[in-house]
């Protein structure tokens, strides 16, 4: 395979290793597209053929849906998962990657790579229901309610508005307050179709969720002072409100503010914006 | 550290997009956001931060049948058309803010204002599950409202009308995101009524005999 062949399955590659060796290039190229189609506890099969006639709609950031289930099969699937961890260590490319399975799904209805999705973040939405304080039973059922919306959603998806991420955590989110309120009155929470389509003005290319400020964010979240990071996690994955906090830290809810307040001017720099 | 008046507290955005807040709170939180393009913007920041956070998890894994259940559910099911957004229809005036309407009704024309003084009205949202009072008020032009401060936190959003306080003058679509350490006396501007819709997660402190009184009596 010459090197061009790479960067047309791979794109991105050649954007990330600009110094590496045409030879690195490749293998780079080749083998994460290996270890990403056998992600864990997904079953070998390869999935279906890309046809090429007619691709999905191209992800915003330019890249063209790749994976031919043919062009992978001259790699060792080991040599590819020691490449797979370093190149998964920069965590920006996984929302790209994300949105290219994405539109794929949206343009095929393609059972494989959706699961792929699911096999991504089912797991982890069950992990926060399960910090939200459900019961396993009803956490499994809300995280296969918000994967299946997911999927019965996915024409409308667009990355150029959120990250499949974002919009994950929205519908898990959403379908938590409503299994809370049953019966009572109607959620005070938008849909989360209507938050995607929010105005262009506010959440366009160079808005909060341009791919590249993932990374900034991750470095945020990881350089928030001990204090700031469990406030915000507290609230986050635990769903506590100011006066929960406050009273099992025994802090003033004056305090509690400030220290989210504080953190979230971080977060929201980290992401690129201003706060 | 810089709040910002008129619009939401950070703090309160956190814990909108945690799910965290009342949800007396969530309902004002969300009618703000209807209005505030700016703060719109901050909600998503704050979604895209708590998606960071779970993603960053280790994941739990589902039961050893779900992967195989949820597989078979998605054969039976086709992707839906893409959701095509109306254009906003023209703003009816008359309408409320949607996250208020399930306990207020449409239109401001239907409410059924309750008087409570002079010049003063007030209608009190009935359901349980809100966790804290919501409530909206219609306070004649140029009048004074009583000195108050608030228990824990108080989240008020005007709709219609204005009222000048220590902390400047509030429009419609403003929001005042307070805490206990503000005592203030609005003073609602000449022209329109005043009407507020506010959650608030303790009782509101009165300074003054006649209006600890009025306060027993309406249960404020």
């Amino acid at each position: 395979m010459r090197g061009h062949d790479a960067d047309r399955l791979c794109p991105r590659m050649g954007a990330w290793n600009v110094h590496a060796s045409e030879e690195l290039l490749r293998s780079g190229a080749q083998s994460r597209c290996v270890a990403l189609m056998h992600a864990p506890g997904e079953s070998k099969r390869a999935p279906a053929a890309y046809d090429f006639k007619s691709p999905p709609a191209r992800s915003p950031h330019g890249a063209m849906p790749k994976l031919p289930a043919t062009a992978v099969s001259k790699v060792t699937p080991l040599h590819g998962a020691v490449r797979m961890s370093k190149l998964l260590a920069e965590p920006a490319p996984d929302a790209v990657f994300w949105s290219d399975l994405m539109s794929r799904v949206a343009a095929n209805a393609d059972v494989d790579c959706f699961m792929r999705i699911y096999d991504h973040f089912a797991p982890r939405l069950n992990r926060y229901l399960l910090g939200q304080g459900i019961a396993p039973a009803q956490a499994e059922d809300l995280v296969q309610e918000a994967m299946l919306r997911l999927w019965r959603r996915a024409r409308s998806f667009d990355a150029k508005r959120a990250s499949l991420g974002t919009w994950l955590f929205r519908i898990a989110r959403n379908l938590h307050i409503d299994s809370l309120r049953r019966g009572a009155s109607a959620t005070a929470w938008p849909d989360d179709v209507e938050l995607l389509h929010d105005d262009d003005g506010e959440v366009g290319a160079s808005g909060p969720e341009a791919f590249t400020d993932h990374v900034g964010l991750g470095r945020a979240i990881d350089a928030l002072p001990v204090g700031q990071a469990r406030l915000i996690r507290m609230s986050y994955l635990e769903s506590k409100s100011h006066s929960e906090i406050s009273n099992e830290l025994g802090m003033p809810l004056g305090s509690v503010k400030s220290t989210l307040r504080r953190a979230f001017a971080k977060l929201r720099r980290g992401l690129g914006g201003e706060a | 550290m810089n709040v910002p008046v008129r619009h939401l507290d950070y703090a309160t955005l956190v814990g909108y997009s945690a799910g965290a807040l009342p949800v007396a709170f969530a309902a004002v939180v969300a009618s703000h956001l209807e209005l505030c393009a700016s703060c719109r913007a901050q909600l998503h920041a704050a979604d895209a931060i708590g998606a960071r956070l779970i993603e960053q998890q280790e994941g739990a894994p589902l039961s050893a049948s779900a992967r195989d259940a949820f597989r078979a559910r998605l054969e039976g099911v086709v992707p839906a058309p893409p959701v095509v957004i109306p254009e906003p229809a023209p703003v009816d005036p008359d309408l409320l803010p949607t996250p208020l309407r399930p306990w207020f009704g449409e239109r401001y024309s239907t409410l059924r204002w309750r008087a409570v003084g002079p010049g003063i009205h007030l209608l009190r949202a009935q359901d349980d599950a809100l966790g804290a009072q919501l409530l909206m008020l219609r306070t004649a032009s140029g009048k004074r409202m009583p000195m108050h401060s608030h228990g824990n936190n108080e989240l008020t959003l005007i709709l219609r009308g204005a009222y000048d306080d220590v902390l400047g003058h509030f429009g419609p679509g403003d929001v005042a995101d307070l805490d206990h350490e503000t005592e203030h006396q609005p003073v609602t501007s000449h022209g329109v009524p005043c009407i507020c819709v506010a959650a608030s997660d303790a009782p509101m402190q009165f300074s003054g005999w006649i209006a600890r009184a009025m306060q027993s009596v309406l249960r404020l």
